[in-house]
């Protein structure tokens, strides 16, 4: 009986850990999401406003969170892309490139991405 | 490479402990479902040590979740007879009477070879001496012999023997095994009385085993 109650307090953490980092999860990509708004509508005012620089230099740190939390949940080479993605976004922002904002919004969709992946909807389980 | 070695002592402490987690049970005859499970996990346990792109919950979760599940399974068992049936079969007769159940022998994907050579395996080599044979539901086979073809026993003989349990071991390499010595309620100081009328000390005995009508075997430590 020890066992089975064992089992079952193991498998009630497993739950609840799933549904924690879920929220979780889901809280750090609302964050995330704010400070791509920020950079994009700074951007679309003025692309050459040094407010960018400040935030990108925060983007960058925020992710650097994010990937460290995220880590123990998902494939580092999904991270990797994303990864990428931030790490591109201060050059081609100072080499006044068009790709600034597709690049943007690559990071949106990829981080979405994972966020409905993890979530245990049919498709993702199957 | 310090990444894989870390990741291959957390999972072998992960598995021994899922193995430990599952019983006993687990170590000797498989059920379906536990053959199952010790299949799928040591497959998944290589996944997370080989590649070090995947996060190592990929490997503990599953790990832990199929055991987990396995055991609250045979606990659900143990309650419901039905239960039980669907996830572990029933055992099924192949000899009765002395007569082979061909049909059942064929549903169970058995030859004649398969069942000689399990019952050479128990030391019958002559078919017609069985009166009885069953196929468990781990797959191993157990057989009742006929009657006139069993082993004698002081019973049959009339000879009255007294029922002992098996002499345990009570001290191992000069240390005294206080759980056997409680199973025996004996205290310490009964056991270093015995050392004593065999001319040693407790600490000088390599092996003692002891049983439950006080008969003693001491193997003394070599040059003591």
């Amino acid at each position: 009986m020890k066992r089975v109650k064992l089992c079952v307090l193991i498998i009630f953490m497993i739950i609840s850990m799933s549904i924690y980092t879920l929220y979780t999860l889901g809280k750090r990509n609302i964050e995330l999401y704010k400070y791509l708004d920020q950079i994009k509508q700074i951007y679309l005012a003025d692309k050459n406003d040094q407010r960018i620089e400040p935030l990108l230099a925060e983007l960058g740190g925020y992710w650097r969170d994010y990937y460290v939390n995220i880590s123990f949940l998902i494939q580092s080479s999904q991270l990797g892309d994303i990864s990428d993605s931030v790490a591109r976004l201060y050059p081609l922002w100072q080499s006044d490139c068009d790709e600034f904002l597709s690049e943007i919004e690559s990071i949106r969709y990829q981080t979405a991405l994972l966020y409905d992946n993890e979530f245990p909807n049919l498709h993702s389980i199957i | 490479m310090l990444i894989i070695f870390f990741r291959a002592i957390i999972l072998y402490a992960l598995v021994i402990f899922a193995i430990r987690l599952m019983g006993k049970r687990q170590l000797g005859e498989l059920q379906p479902s536990e053959l199952v499970i010790t299949i799928l996990v040591s497959n998944i346990a290589t996944l997370p040590i080989e590649d070090i792109n995947l996060p190592m919950t990929t490997g503990i979760i599953p790990i832990l979740t199929l055991v987990c599940v396995d055991v609250i399974m045979s606990a659900i068992t143990l309650k419901s007879r039905k239960f039980r049936r669907i996830i572990c079969g029933s055992p099924k007769v192949i000899i009765s009477h002395g007569k082979v159940d061909q049909t059942q022998l064929d549903r169970l994907r058995m030859s004649n070879d398969d069942l000689l050579a399990v019952l050479r395996g128990q030391d019958i080599f002559d078919i017609s001496q069985v009166q009885f044979a069953i196929m468990e539901t781990t797959g191993s086979i157990s057989v009742m012999k006929k009657q006139s073809q069993d082993t004698l026993t002081p019973q049959d003989l009339n000879i009255q023997k007294e029922d002992t349990d098996p002499p345990i071991v009570v001290i191992e390499k000069g240390k005294i095994i206080k759980s056997n010595t409680d199973f025996l309620q004996l205290k310490p100081k009964d056991i270093e009385k015995i050392c004593l009328h065999n001319k040693c000390t407790p600490s000088e005995v390599f092996l003692m085993t002891l049983d439950g009508s006080g008969n003693s075997i001491i193997i003394k430590e070599n040059g003591k």
